[in-house]
């Protein structure tokens, strides 16, 4: 795992839109250019990004006991995008840590506010299923406000907004790699403090509260980590879609683990890994023209989703 | 005395089941029957200490369930109750695992238990492809690695076919005589059950009725109309 991610690493480095050899290769570490303003920061964005996507998106899969919870189907996604689309549709302006800030204070706020709505639904309908559908519904809705907002905006609002939309992993703003990384810690942490509560709550709300898990004080706990991992994403790379979601299962197809403590280091590696795949694939290192992030992780991350619908008819998982 | 059930009435806007008292000792099987939507799972649920009582008192060995701690809960009462989780991935021994590490669980105690439970060649098996029946052993057998004076079963002989529900007979009265086990359970094929209970709690029109001894199917079910 270790290997894969220094060798995803180097792979990074050396894709390039401008041609650059070997030997420049070397220098280019040394100095300034290019290479630390955009390539590295954009990398380092990539695997912070994918590994934090991919552990909000188990955690809610675990949280919801349903395998395919994830912060874009539940809406969560949606909810920081309004809010961000509401900041950035006014027109403030791009540069500066404030505005930084600002775009993920506004991210977060809509993650935790569709949260606390599913949360409240959760607690009244005790079929999960419905709680999804009820996530999508919020997504769709939140979708029409954006697209109402969308039509009144001015045109150069528009354009930020319409290219933030799309989702990318390049555009670095002042202070976002220590903010992913901060969420990123809060999130591990967590995981590594409720350790095998996680395993329990699987069995079911009745034996996870037989074995000592407050259920109150957990659901929260887990609402708020994922809820921070997904806005804090959205604010900085736009509203990804699948890598949440897809990437769980993508670790289970080479590495069956059951328990969540010895899943975590592998999941968060895979995430990342996944993540600087994902933004070495827009970028394209053979041609010049870039894609746009949201069209890679769907195309990776759909056939996963199908797959897991395809096994789950076969092996008697229920919804 | 391990349970005692003082003037407790349970029940959510309405109380379902009203000044009921009891008592049960160490190693006794207690068979809980009733109607559908009587109020067995909220008492059950309320001797776990997770429902919230009406009124009166449930005492876990002579202390109020409502002054112990989530974690000292889990070392008194294990549970048994009818979901079927989706467990992606778990194998039975993953199951097995699934208790508090507090309780110093051991490797032997795992082996006990799928012996016991006669499931030792589905140890490996993951959990999922199992039968209704076998995953309810699964179930007893985790309850038992949870090494509780307590257990509390929920309807844990309901998707049980004659030869489970008879083996299920044999882990009970074994847990209860070798190991000392107390067992509260609900039911409504309680019919086999009758020859190894200590007591019988049959719960009708909003009243529960504690019977000692002497149980004659014919009687209960007349209670039960």
């Amino acid at each position: 795992m270790v290997l894969a991610v220094v060798l995803f690493y180097t792979e990074i480095r050396f894709g390039s839109i401008k041609m650059t050899n070997a030997d420049f290769w070397n220098r280019f570490t040394e100095n300034d250019p290019v290479l630390w303003a955009f390539r590295i920061p954009a990398a380092c964005t990539a695997a912070l990004a994918g590994a934090c996507l991919g552990l909000s998106g188990w955690l809610l899969q675990t949280l919801f006991r349903n395998p395919l919870a994830g912060p874009s189907i539940l809406g969560i996604t949606s909810g920081s995008s309004l809010m961000v689309a509401l900041v950035l549709l006014a027109g403030f302006s791009f540069s500066g840590i404030f505005s930084s800030l600002g775009l993920v204070a506004a991210a977060l706020i809509g993650s935790f506010g569709v949260l606390a709505l599913i949360l409240l639904v959760s607690s009244r309908v005790k079929q999960l299923a419905t709680v999804l559908i009820f996530g999508l519904m919020i997504g769709y809705l939140l979708g029409a406000f954006q697209s109402i907002l969308i039509d009144a905006a001015g045109k150069s609002e528009l354009k930020s907004f319409v290219s933030w939309g799309l989702a990318s992993f390049g555009n670095y703003r002042d202070g976002q790699l220590w903010v992913l990384l901060g969420s990123l810690v809060l999130g591990v942490l967590t995981v590594l403090k409720l350790g095998s509560k996680l395993d329990f709550w699987l069995l079911g709300e009745d034996y996870a509260r037989s074995l000592g898990v407050n259920v109150k004080s957990f659901r929260m706990a887990l609402l708020v980590v994922c809820g921070a991992l997904a806005g804090v994403v959205t604010a900085y790379c736009g509203p990804v879609a699948f890598l949440g979601l897809a990437m769980p299962h993508a670790v289970r197809m080479f590495y069956k683990e059951p328990h969540h403590l010895k899943f975590l280091t592998v999941l968060v590696l895979t995430g990342a890994c996944a993540g600087m795949l994902c933004e070495l694939i827009t970028r394209m290192p053979w041609s010049s023209s870039v894609l746009p992030l949201n069209a890679v992780t769907s195309f990776l991350g759909a056939p996963v989703v199908i797959w897991l619908l395809v096994k789950s008819r076969k092996s008697k998982i229920r919804f | 005395m391990i349970l005692e059930l003082k003037n407790i009435s349970v029940g959510y806007s309405k109380p379902l089941v009203s000044s009921v008292d009891a008592e049960v000792l160490e190693g006794e099987l207690v068979i809980l029957v009733g109607k559908n939507g009587v109020g067995k799972s909220t008492l059950l649920n309320a001797l776990k200490g997770i429902q919230e009582l009406k009124s009166g008192t449930v005492s876990l060995f002579g202390k109020a369930i409502v002054d112990y701690s989530m974690g000292e809960l889990s070392r008194n009462i294990a549970v048994v109750n009818t979901a079927r989780p989706v467990l992606n991935g778990w194998t039975v021994l993953d199951v097995l695992e699934s208790t508090d590490k507090s309780t110093g669980k051991e490797k032997s105690v795992i082996t006990e238990a799928l012996a016991l439970c006669q499931i030792e060649d589905l140890k490996l098996k993951e959990v999922d492809v199992l039968s209704d029946g076998e995953f309810q052993k699964v179930m007893i057998a985790r309850a038992i690695c949870q090494q509780t004076p307590l257990i509390i079963l929920d309807e844990p002989t309901s998707f049980l076919d004659v030869i489970y529900r008879e083996h299920v007979l044999q882990i009970f009265s074994e847990l209860k005589d070798t190991f000392g086990t107390t067992l509260v359970l609900s039911s409504h094929n309680f019919a086999p059950l009758l020859k190894i209970a200590s007591q019988v709690w049959v719960i009708s029109h909003g009243k529960m009725e504690v019977m000692q001894s002497d149980f004659d199917y014919d009687g209960i079910i007349q209670r039960l109309k």
